[in-house]
């Protein structure tokens, strides 16, 4: 059932529909290749800081703590992202790794990946890592290690609790993850809700369109208020 | 910070996971805007790097990179609210509700409309002859012909195929075949009970 989960993530299935198949939409991947993916634009304004190796005219907006109109060389500045590749590819900056993917945070995770509250490390930790790792770093590789072998330490308990939690307790569970595990944790219990369903003999039971659902209950809510 | 405006509107769709929010048309034009004033910065710095100073280039290079994020941040919204539209499609039937179609933008009801005919000439074109297969029925395997339905409101009289009407008050059971009522259930006007 790992594999299903990862397999399924690393490669999206052509022939379920995702109009009805609402685990194919949790798991729209949302690295590098998928240009409209809302997550992977949201998760590119985080700010790091690089240092810049040569000085930039005109942009001096870009260091907050400068009045300068130019930027000048040497300046430690913090800046989104998005900016980072193009810039890094033609040597404007020196990129410094986010410290939660330098070694000693490596090292504690792989002392003991399960506890780590990777939410807290940035919601969008596997995502952002897959982006660092690719700037062709000296650390790139140990990068993408240490993420693969997080990933397949932790797959096992979020498994394990996706398949034997009920709705209450949701929030505590994936209080720990980040947003890739918390779509697993959502296509797990999915599944999980799903076999339910089929055991009862109601999964031939027709049921009202999720939008149109929601979209009473928020005119409901409407005009209640 | 370049690309502020952009980032917001598609964190405005990200709030909204399963309704569409009204099409932001300032946001838009705010972005284009923005979008406009760096280009013409970089074609001032561009030209006057080709006539021998070379020192804007950089400056060149990260106008562009903001540049293109504006670009993705405009082209996901737009591309995301369509396949919105298209999902509703299949959940509302073709007939949108009121509160919907007024946060949708005009070109968008373009495509709505067109999608719904492509869908059609689709369904039709299926089989031969006069034969047609409506997609949007038989979403799970069917079990049986007839189904019990329970009428969740009152919605009034409905024509069944064979031509019985059958009078639809709240509270009410009825046995009816399955393709007919298909469509009301996932309206949520019946319920199917088994």
């Amino acid at each position: 059932m790992a594999a299903r989960f990862l397999e399924d993530y690393l490669s999206r299935n052509p022939w379920r529909n995702p109009q009805t198949d609402h685990s194919v939409q949790l798991l729209r991947p949302s690295y590098s290749p998928n240009y409209f993916s809302i997550e992977d634009i949201v998760l590119q304004d985080v700010r790091v800081s690089c240092k810049f190796e040569v000085s930039v005219p005109k942009l001096g907006m870009l260091d907050q703590s400068a009045d300068d109109q130019d930027l000048k060389q040497g300046s430690k500045v913090e800046l989104p992202f998005w900016m980072v590749p193009t810039l890094h590819a033609k040597k404007v900056i020196t990129f410094e790794i986010p410290r939660h993917y330098k070694v000693n945070y490596r090292q504690i995770l792989q002392a003991d990946s399960i506890v780590v509250d990777l939410h807290k490390w940035g919601p969008y930790f596997y995502d952002l890592g897959q982006h660092v790792a690719n700037l062709e770093l000296k650390d790139s590789i140990d990068i993408k290690k240490s993420l693969v072998q997080t990933l397949l330490n932790r797959l096992r308990h979020i498994m394990d609790m996706s398949q034997h939690s009920t709705h209450h307790e949701t929030v505590h569970l994936i209080a720990n993850l980040d947003e890739l595990e918390r779509k697993l944790f959502a296509v797990g219990q999915l599944s999980y809700r799903s076999y339910k369903e089929w055991v009862r003999r109601e999964s031939s039971k027709i049921n009202t369109a999720a939008l149109v659902a929601s979209h009473r209950k928020r005119k409901f809510a409407e005009v209640t208020i | 910070m370049f690309a502020q405006r952009g980032v917001e509107l598609i964190q405005e769709l990200e709030r909204a996971k399963d309704f569409l929010p009204p099409f932001n048309e300032d946001a838009v034009r705010q972005v284009l805007e923005e979008m406009r004033a760096l280009f013409e910065e970089n074609q001032r710095d561009a030209s006057s790097a080709v006539a021998g100073e070379s020192e804007y280039i950089t400056s060149v290079h990260i106008r562009h990179c903001a540049l293109e994020r504006n670009k993705r941040c405009l082209m996901a919204y737009l591309y995301n609210r369509l396949e919105r539209i298209k999902e509703h499609r299949w959940h509302f039937g073709s007939v949108l509700p009121p509160d919907i179609k007024a946060n949708i933008c005009e070109p968008e009801t373009q495509f709505f409309i067109k999608y719904n005919k492509s869908l059609a000439t689709y369904m039709k074109s299926i089989g031969e002859g006069s034969y047609s297969l409506d997609l949007t029925q038989n979403l799970k395997p069917p079990k049986n012909l007839y189904i019990q339905v329970k009428c969740l409101t009152d919605f009034g009289e409905f024509e069944t195929e064979d031509g019985d009407i059958v009078v639809l008050k709240k509270n009410s059971l009825h046995l009816l075949p399955r393709v007919q009522c298909e469509l009301l259930i996932a309206q949520g006007v019946l319920e199917h009970v088994s």
